[in-house]
């Protein structure tokens, strides 16, 4: 240790931690995601989604008195208590899983009082088949990977799939039959597997950016509107949607549509295939299909991603760091660095007293 | 096995009650802020419409938090950091684990709200719950790894900065 002197630092937690809760997945966020700043000796507050607080306030309701007074909190509101929730000089931290023009929100908030930030924002995500790929599990992949379930309505869903020329066709065919075996229903109903949008705004948005897919001179091959179930007629239910012959530029391969509104691209020459990938500000998954291992590698090397599976895709394992490149998010989730964002280091030198001070030297 | 203990745990709460009646009776009595230890309206007295998607019924209403209502939230949470931050790690992990439980025996009713409030499907939503669990377990678990370095140095060194 070098005499004299012990330095070493510790980590402490920063305080009050604002949790800003997304729509898609409430409880899950809700209870799962103040594990890390708790742990870490914080306190948070919860601002759950306006449209879906119920399971969060239900929550608290079951956990009440467990946790000493002050330290998990709720604030339930529109768009004003959530600003003031980021802009409050007391909160030390701001977390934020949603959007990405709220998450530049969030950070310039954040900014004003000098706090970090942990974002976890939107993802216009690839998932790449090569040729070599066996179209049915590539077919399997692609409705996976759009979380049909949730209205593919995640920030993680593979919402652009670029699948080789010469799969192309069968990959169709496949996918075809998959998303026509996939009927929106009732949510409460056990057997459900697709749920409705969550709100109107959104399921108007969803059918905009459909429309504009019609527009680019994207061909449709299934789905393409809301679900002609009567059942489901006061409800915000669309179909499983894809559009193949998708090209680069059109803004259902561009823009996040957080809806059930999947974008096929066809592709021969790898290299513009990877150009197209990274040319968006997104980069939060990438789920590539290949046997070829050189492939697989180079691939996962070179797309822009936080997060890749390869012949795999959707799943989050615990222990691994989520999050994004570029523009979906800043900070890892799901790991030992979550918690470390959570703290802040300080370091501390202890100059230790010497045997020999103040004895005159013989 | 910790499936099979998980299964029955949820059978005593829940049996293998479903659909909209079931979602219905798990709606939450309480619509207010929660800090403090305890329910608070909204200063403003304002309130929120909730819907579900699926139907367009009224699930009631949730208060409408503004500066006033995170000011005091704000407040209530400073005042238990000292306490907070001072319990001994392996007492917080044991405080998250059994948050942990409570949403893994009530996974059936979490989702179930989740499922007439924000609209994705009741099934998938309990493996929501047991993500959230497994989160909670998981940092529970992670308690003491919230460490510093030592840094080898002693009483002299090259560059001395007094900043």
């Amino acid at each position: 240790m070098g005499p004299g002197a012990i330095n070493f630092s510790i980590r402490e937690p920063l305080g009050v931690i604002a949790k800003i809760i997304p729509f898609n997945h409430p409880i899950m966020f809700s209870a799962g995601k103040i594990a890390a700043p708790l742990a870490a000796g914080n306190l948070v507050i919860v601002k759950p989604p306006e449209q879906a607080p119920l399971s969060t306030l239900r929550f608290a309701e079951l956990i009440d008195g467990l946790l000493p007074a002050g330290v998990f909190n709720i604030v339930t509101g529109a768009r004003e208590a959530g600003e003031a929730l980021a802009a409050h000089r007391d909160v030390a931290m701001l977390s934020f899983i949603g959007s990405v023009p709220t998450g530049r929100a969030v950070m310039r908030a954040a900014a004003d009082g000098i706090r970090p930030v942990l974002l976890e924002l939107g993802g216009k995500n690839a998932l790449i088949a090569f040729a070599d790929a066996d179209p049915s599990a590539v077919a399997g992949a692609m409705i996976a990977g759009m979380n049909f379930a949730w209205c593919g309505q995640s920030c993680g869903s593979t919402s652009r799939a670029f699948i080789h020329a010469a799969i192309y066709d069968t990959v169709l065919e496949h996918l075809h039959r998959g998303c026509a075996a996939i009927r929106p229903g009732l949510p409460t109903e056990p057997e459900t597997k697709m749920g409705a949008i969550v709100s109107r705004s959104q399921f108007e948005r969803i059918l905009a950016m459909i429309r504009t897919g019609h527009e680019d001179g994207a061909r449709l091959l299934i789905g393409g509107g809301r679900s002609a179930d009567p059942v489901l007629a006061n409800g915000f239910f669309i179909d499983p949607t894809v559009f193949v012959d998708v090209t680069p530029e059109m803004r259902i391969a561009r823009e996040e549509i957080f809806g059930p509104v999947l974008s096929v691209l066809r592709w021969d020459d790898e290299a513009a295939m990877v150009r197209a990938v990274n040319a968006l500000d997104y980069g939060l998954t990438c789920s590539i299909w290949t046997n070829d291992l050189a492939a697989a590698h180079r691939t996962a090397s070179a797309v822009e991603a936080g997060y890749v599976w390869v012949n795999e895709v959707g799943r989050h394992f615990p222990g691994t760091p989520f999050g994004g490149y570029k523009q979906s998010g800043i900070g890892r989730e799901e790991c030992l660095e979550e918690l470390i964002s959570y703290t802040q280091e300080k370091n501390i030198y202890i100059r230790l007293p010497q045997p020999n001070a103040g004895k005159v030297a013989a | 096995m910790t499936q099979l203990i998980i299964q029955d745990a949820r059978q005593e709460q829940d049996g293998n009650r479903s659909g909209a009646d079931f979602c219905r009776s798990a709606l939450p009595a309480n619509r207010g802020l929660y800090y403090d230890g305890g329910w608070h309206d909204a200063k403003s007295g304002h309130r929120i419409a909730v819907e579900s998607p699926a139907t367009g019924e009224s699930l009631g209403e949730i208060a409408d938090g503004d500066a006033a209502d995170i000011g005091a939230a704000v407040a209530s949470a400073k005042r238990g950091f000292g306490l907070w931050r001072d319990v001994h790690p392996l007492e917080r992990a044991a405080m998250l684990r059994k948050v942990a439980q409570i949403v893994r025996q009530n996974a059936r009713e979490l989702a179930a709200i989740d499922a007439i409030d924000c609209g994705n499907p009741f099934t998938a939503m309990i493996n929501d719950a047991d993500i959230a669990s497994s989160q909670l377990d998981f940092f529970a678990g992670l308690v003491t790894e919230m460490k510093g370095h030592s840094v080898p140095h002693g009483t002299r060194c090259n560059q001395l900065f007094d900043t």
